[in-house]
């Protein structure tokens, strides 16, 4: 009996294709947080979570690729960016229209950009740009903006 | 003796999903060659698919319409790629991408009332919405398209065509008053060169290529010219009439030049 109804249920998930509701319900969400090392040292981190099904796209894959992933943070006289964003190492995958390997992240990503802090009461503003993909759909390119204050 | 059996029963499910996803392909390709070889005169289907040669998902749904382009005799199935630009940026374009196919795509969405845009997108007579891949809702969605039935009310006439310069007339018996008149100019084959990547040099072919459209509203009669951007392929002219307010499809022609 058990049996039967395993495969009931097989051919029943056969039949049912998904809905675009689900193709769709795939919005990748941010969280900003400033981690605090020191008086002067600090780490803006930016977490990604990518619902399953989905793909981001990683810093770094050639400027010639219609990919767009990048953040920008508003100049500040409290605070000085230290090196560039960091992140862990991505998938790889050779993109075959491209004609080019291309970079990304599946479930959850953060990324880093230190930074020095020099004033007091100071507010990071910046913008995250990043483009999302599913096996199905790809979504025009989205910017996340976000502020942190600097408590001192 | 009964692990034989359960095993056996396990390896039997793979193989029942691999026959009713085979027996679906079958059914989608017979479904598809019925589409394509006739029509009447009173039902048509205008399918739209906004795509990009950027995006990651975007090959299986151009593949579905070279299929249904091939070796068509319907004459009553009007296809158009129209290439949308947000993904262009200084060091990569999409050759045929438009800003106004793109704003063509977010009206679609704001009749649709979609949250987002999205590409593969199919839309068949302005009414339905489907990702662009999925073939079983595409054929679907034209199979009863074409079973609609709507009175012949445009036609157009080629008033002259020298050189790059085309100039096109249209005759229409509408009675919608809040209707418009959009003609696309469509390059029946593409293709382009990749221009980065390992794949440098390598050509993307494309079907039914948009490469500009006009609207205006709705008259009796009216005339309107087009210069073609490259000689030397074959061109279309399909015209259809559109409801303002609702996106739908009122009638459509076209004319190979």
């Amino acid at each position: 009996m058990n049996r039967l109804a395993i495969l009931v249920v097989t051919v029943l998930m056969m039949f049912c294709s998904h809905s675009k509701g689900q193709t769709l319900s795939g919005q990748v969400t941010w969280e900003c947080t400033l981690k605090r090392k020191s008086p002067e040292e600090g780490e803006i981190r930016m977490k990604a979570r990518i619902a399953p099904g989905w793909h981001m796209y990683a810093l770094g894959n050639s400027p010639l690729s219609p990919i767009k992933m990048n953040f920008k943070f508003e100049p500040d006289r409290t605070y000085q960016l230290v090196g560039n964003v960091s992140q862990p190492s991505p998938l790889l995958k050779f993109d075959k229209l491209l004609g080019m390997p291309v970079t990304y992240f599946e479930n959850e990503v953060e990324f880093g950009q230190k930074i020095r802090l020099k004033g007091k009461n100071g507010t990071i503003r910046g913008t995250i740009q990043f483009m999302q993909c599913s096996d199905q759909v790809c979504v025009p390119p989205q910017d996340f903006g976000f502020s942190l204050k600097i408590f001192n | 003796m009964k692990s034989i059996k359960e095993i056996l029963y396990v390896l039997s499910l793979p193989l029942i999903i691999a026959l009713i996803m085979a027996f679906k392909g079958i059914n989608d390709d017979k479904n598809l060659q019925k589409i394509k070889s006739s029509n009447s005169d009173k039902s048509f289907a205008v399918v739209e698919l906004f795509t990009s040669e950027g995006c990651w998902s975007c090959p299986p749904a151009d593949e579905l319409i070279a299929k249904l382009e091939k070796d068509n005799l319907n004459k009553k199935l009007y296809i158009m790629a129209f290439h949308v630009d947000y993904w262009d940026h200084q060091g990569w374009k999409d050759h045929f991408s438009k800003s106004s196919f793109t704003e063509r795509q977010k009206q679609y969405a704001t009749w649709m009332n979609l949250s987002t845009l999205y590409t593969p997108q199919m839309v068949i007579n302005g009414k339905q919405e489907m990702v662009g891949s999925e073939t079983g809702k595409v054929i679907s969605s034209i199979q009863s398209a074409m079973l609609e039935q709507h009175t012949e009310t445009l036609a157009l006439k080629v008033l002259k065509a020298e050189g790059k310069n085309i100039q096109i007339a249209y005759v229409s018996s509408s009675s919608s008053k809040n209707s418009d008149i959009l003609v696309a100019l469509v390059q029946k084959h593409a293709s382009s060169q990749v221009s980065a990547g390992e794949n440098a040099g390598k050509a993307l072919s494309h079907v039914q290529v948009v490469r500009e459209l006009k609207s205006m509203g709705t008259k009796a009669q009216d005339s309107f010219s087009f210069k073609l951007p490259e000689t030397g392929h074959a061109w279309e002219i399909i015209a259809f009439e559109q409801d303002k307010k609702s996106g739908e499809i009122l009638a459509a022609t076209s004319i190979n030049l």
